[in-house]
């Protein structure tokens, strides 16, 4: 595997980066006259002010442009309207990234119905998250971003139990896709969450059919005050399905019938039964 | 590979490729500009608390650290940061902070032809929060005495969990490194033509380390069935994890002759587990010094099984003028590659482990005028479980019963799984207060092909419909609105309640009647002053699952056929309010407190027999509650006193408590508060940058975790990491 990173991308360096130096003249942008008030946009590092194409995405830029002009020249005392030069939006953005197989069904997706526009997460010029503050550093700008509209979401990763992404082990896009939804998902309930937990998706002999459906059922992903990310403390959650068979789980020890739960013996179903997600060998899943 | 082996081959590469791409671009001068900045630093940590005095469970399941020399509890390590940028055309980035936790990422590209890659690096304490703190273990001793749990040392009883036995030597020390990485190449539209592009991709992981793991043998695994034999059924060990993911995955999206957008994913997984399985014969001599051993000395204990997914899904999307349609479908097929040594007994009758996945989506939105729009959506998934049914050799069976041996059988199983939904919304925009209300309809209906085992012949040890909570249907409509408003320019507002009624539910835990309501306000108070304020409720109540009894008992006091209701009420509360100001561009300040509360209750049951027996008797036990709150507090703020130096600090304060209660009878309002729930966290971070000179910074930065837990004092600790390093700027 070292070798095999290291031959690739040695080979991507020496292979591709003739022809990408041919594909860039430095073209002067289309929209060079903007660049004598907004000099600093285009300096920065993003991609669309190298499109060069101002008025593509800034639909009201020529009424801008001379409202601005008309300003300079109006006599003193006089207040000439200004002009927004107006902020792209989502349809327009789309109707050239819509080739992207990531983009293709954003009119459908989550932040869509949302009223979502593409500029309130994508910053044109520069990046929509520029610094960090200091209990973000590890969690880095991407999950920075996301928690700036998601709140309530930031908050369940505080919770006593939750994703490590404060602590840099995961990030928000790990598991979402900002331009999909639930209505554009081609993958099953339990697929996002098996596509790094592998090793409880089975195929199991004794399956746990809630863990088959849907890892919600039991875990809320973001946090919990729960110990491994449950939705309730047990025994309650498993309670909630499970019948408690009086000769086996009761704490008496006074005959087969009339025993009451213990939640202090019972505080963990998974101490014995250790493989909630599925067996491949006990009924019980115990092992 | 660990990450730092990685790291060494890694970046000298990503070097290289750098270079090469820098002289390619040597004859342009607009695309060889070179920027970015090297961060050589020194991160010194420190735990204390927890077992041994210097390993807090809890704080190291959320990021364990090591020094340079492998110290778990203390000392230093060297790292490096790295942000590198050549033109608009080139970047690699490397984020580093600490011998555990270190990330980086490359990208590139043209117009032609894109390429990324990226790797991360993440150590974490696995051992559970349960391990050290599980009842009746030595460090939570009961009245029973260390490693018993007092209501089973009562006369006449010894449970499964009379007694924990360690078989771990010893060990405490757990922990997983997970070290993740990837790369991938793009050939743009403007290579292959106007709206092709074509991309290959291949991601993996490498998952090292231990973790803690129980298993509880039964009646018929220990023999013979005295006292002490049973006191040597619950047992926990050393459970090695070694496991590699490799992905390649692909993607061709076209644009044919400019009719639609189509796209079309490939890709194939094989998941590799490479730790030794533990076998229960590892333990039958510790077992046997109380008794005999029947279970299999072969037997595998958690087994992991190899595994590969292939996965194949197209997309097609059309925009018209007024009109957007969006249709998927895709399939996928998991296959088990090793089996566990029962599993390849042939009486088990297990070879085959399958299963096949297909989900498809129709999406269709329409723009009635500038005003009105209406969507609609239909969806589909299918789960199919293609694996061995198994059978018992000599003994006529359900074929479709999966038995291991005689003794343990399938209870229930899902065979296939399907659920439809579909649903209407309509949007009105221009509303008043410059709002938009969409008003929508889902329907979901789920069914699912239950197989129960029915074997009177070889002992009653099926479950059966009767005695099982699961059922085969699930059918809802929910109602929902989303108002989004901004009645002024500086506030916006939105409100989104939905309401569930179902008239069949498969789980208890799925909603029969729900209320959710989601709210958020924002506000700029003036142009430095922002309020962020969010509300939701969620009611969810279940009361459509119950069981017969199928036995009168000799008392009489339950009668047959009597049905009890399972319960169950989930109601949960979150508020939030975040303030953000900004009194100057040198500062910024921000804060949040949040506060959620769960609050839960069910009831429990007691059986006569075991419940997957023949004329079982339930009766109403009580009643269960979790109340849980939660309440943080975080604060941030960033100034830059003067144009050398900036200053960061943040400080995250959440406090946990509520407790589990249970009944002694169905109608008791007297709760027995059997558990407590009652933690806090406090987390402190401070960082410094100061210019020396141009291009030249010095950056600090100091962190302090304390985590306090009153039920559990064993997890209580601290963490302090205190970096320096200085960036280099060019």
């Amino acid at each position: 595997m070292k070798r095999l990173i290291g031959v690739v991308a040695i080979m991507l360096g020496l292979g591709f980066a003739p022809a990408w130096a041919g594909s860039h003249g430095g073209q002067p942008p289309v929209g060079a006259q903007c660049l004598d008030c907004h000099e600093a946009e285009v300096k920065s590092h993003g991609k669309h002010a190298y499109h060069g194409d101002c008025v593509s995405c800034h639909t009201s830029a020529v009424d801008h442009a001379k409202a601005e002009t008309a300003k300079e020249s109006a006599p003193k005392g006089s207040r000439p309207e200004s002009i927004n030069a107006g902020l792209p939006k989502s349809e327009q953005c789309l109707s050239c990234h819509k080739n992207d197989a990531k983009h293709m069904n954003f009119a459908f997706s989550d932040h869509a119905k949302a009223n979502v526009q593409c500029r309130d997460c994508h910053g044109s010029h520069t990046p929509k998250i520029k610094s960090l503050t200091a209990g973000m550093q590890k969690a880095g700008k991407d999950a920075a971003l996301c928690v700036s509209c998601h709140k309530d979401v930031q908050a369940k990763f505080n919770l006593r139990s939750h994703h490590p992404l404060r602590e840099g082990g995961v990030s928000c896009k790990d598991c979402h896709d900002p331009h999909g939804g639930k209505q554009l998902t081609l993958a099953g309930k339990t697929t996002q969450c098996t596509q790094c937990h592998q090793n409880v998706r089975g195929p199991h002999a004794f399956e746990h059919a809630p863990a088959v459906e849907d890892c919600a059922t039991c875990h809320n992903p973001h946090g919990t005050p729960n110990p491994k990310l449950l939705n309730l403390a047990q025994p309650m959650l498993c309670l909630q399905c499970h019948s408690v068979p009086g000769n086996r789980h009761g704490n008496t020890g006074l005959g087969t019938n009339g025993q009451t739960i213990s939640a202090t013996a019972l505080r963990n179903c998974s101490s014995c039964h250790n493989a909630p997600h599925g067996s491949h060998m006990d009924q019980h899943l115990r092992f | 590979m660990n990450a730092s082996k990685m790291s060494k081959y890694f970046i000298p590469c990503l070097t290289v490729l750098a270079a090469s791409i820098s002289q390619a671009y040597a004859s342009d001068e607009s695309a060889n500009v070179v920027s970015g900045e090297v961060t050589p630093k020194l991160i010194y940590f420190n735990y204390n608390g927890g077992p041994g005095g210097g390993s807090p469970q809890y704080l190291q399941a959320f990021g364990s650290e090591r020094s340079w020399t492998g110290n778990g509890n203390s000392g230093l390590y060297a790292d490096l940061d790295v942000d590198l940028k050549i033109g608009d055309y080139f970047s690699l980035e490397r984020q580093g902070f600490g011998r555990d936790s270190h990330r980086g990422a490359i990208k590139g590209g043209s117009n032609d032809i894109g390429f990324s890659g990226y790797y991360g690096h993440y150590r974490s304490g696995s051992s559970g929060l349960d391990y050290l703190n599980r009842p009746g273990t030595a460090n939570n001793p009961v009245a029973g005495g260390p490693g018993t749990a007092d209501n089973y040392t009562l006369a006449g009883n010894a449970g499964y969990l009379t007694k924990f036995n360690d078989d771990t030597g010893g060990q405490t020390n757990y922990s997983v490194e997970r070290t993740r990485y990837g790369l991938g190449i793009k050939f743009k539209p403007d290579l292959l033509g106007k709206g092709t592009s074509l991309s290959f991709n291949f991601d993996g992981y490498k998952r090292d380390g231990n973790k803690f793991a129980t298993y509880v043998f039964g009646n018929g695994d220990i023999t013979p069935n005295s006292a002490d034999q049973k006191q040597a059924r619950w047992r926990g060990y050393n459970m090695p994890v070694d496991e590699a993911m490799g992905r390649f995955s692909w993607n061709l999206t076209a644009n044919p002759s400019g009719m639609f957008q189509f796209a079309y994913d490939g890709s194939i997984e094989k998941f590799n587990n490479q730790a030794r399985t533990a076998l229960a014969g590892d333990f039958k001599s510790l077992v046997e010094a109380v008794g005999g051993i029947t279970l299999g000395a072969t037997n595998d204990m958690h087994f992991v099984p190899d595994s590969t997914l292939m996965t194949h899904a197209f997309r097609l999307s059309k925009t018209y003028d007024k009109t957007a349609v969006a249709a998927g479908y895709s399939m996928s097929q998991l296959k088990q590659d090793s089996f566990s040594n029962d599993q390849r007994d042939p009486i088990s009758g297990y070879s085959k482990g399958k299963i096949g996945t297909d989900n498809a989506f129709f999406n269709v939105n329409h723009r009635l005028s500038s005003s009105v729009g209406i969507e609609g959506f239909i969806k589909y998934a299918k789960r199919e479980n293609n694996s061995s049914d198994g059978h018992v050799s000599g003994v006529t069976v359900d074929e479709t019963i999966l038995q291991r041996n005689v003794r343990d059988k399938w209870g229930v199983r899902i065979k296939d799984l399907e659920s439809l939904n579909y649903g209407l919304a309509a949007t009105f925009n221009g509303l008043p207060a410059k709002s938009s209300l969409t008003v929508g309809w889902k329907h979901e209906d789920k069914d699912r092909d239950l197989q129960y085992n029915t074997i009177p012949a070889i002992g009653n040890l099926g479950a059966w419909p009767t005695v099982v909570m699961l059922q085969d249907q699930s059918k809802s409509n929910e109602l929902y609105l989303r108002w989004n408003a901004r009645p002024t320019k500086d506030m916006t507002l939105r409100i989104n309640p939905s309401w569930v009624r179902a008239s069949k539910t498969g789980y208890t835990t799925e909603a029969e009647d729900s209320f959710n309501l989601k709210t958020s306000l924002g506000y700029a108070l003036t142009k430095q002053t922002h309020l962020n304020a969010y509300y939701h409720y969620k009611d969810k109540k279940n009361g459509d699952h119950e069981f017969v009894n199928t036995n009168k008992p000799a008392n009489g006091a339950v009668v047959l056929g009597t049905e009890y209701k399972q319960k169950a009420d989930d109601t949960f509360n979150a508020l939030g309010l975040s303030l953000n100001h900004s009194p100057s561009e040198w500062l910024n300040l921000s804060g949040s407190l949040d506060w959620a509360q769960n609050d839960f209750e069910t009831y429990f049951f007691g059986t006569d027999v075991r419940r997957f027996e023949t004329n079982i008797v339930f009766d109403p036990r009580g009643a269960s509650s979790y109340k849980v709150d939660t309440l943080s507090l975080t604060l941030n703020g960033d100034y830059q006193p003067t144009d050398q130096m900036k200053l960061r600090v943040s400080y995250t304060w959440s406090d946990t408590s509520g407790d589990l209660r249970t009944t002694s009878t169905a109608t008791a309002g007297a709760y027995e508060v059997n558990d407590k729930i009652d933690n806090n966290l406090h987390s402190l971070a401070f960082g410094l940058d100061y210019e020396l000179k141009n291009k030249l910074t010095l950056k600090g930065g100091y962190v302090y975790d304390r985590y306090k837990d009153k039920a559990f004092s064993n997890l209580n600790g601290g963490h302090h990491t205190l970096m320096m390093g200085v960036s280099v700027g060019f």
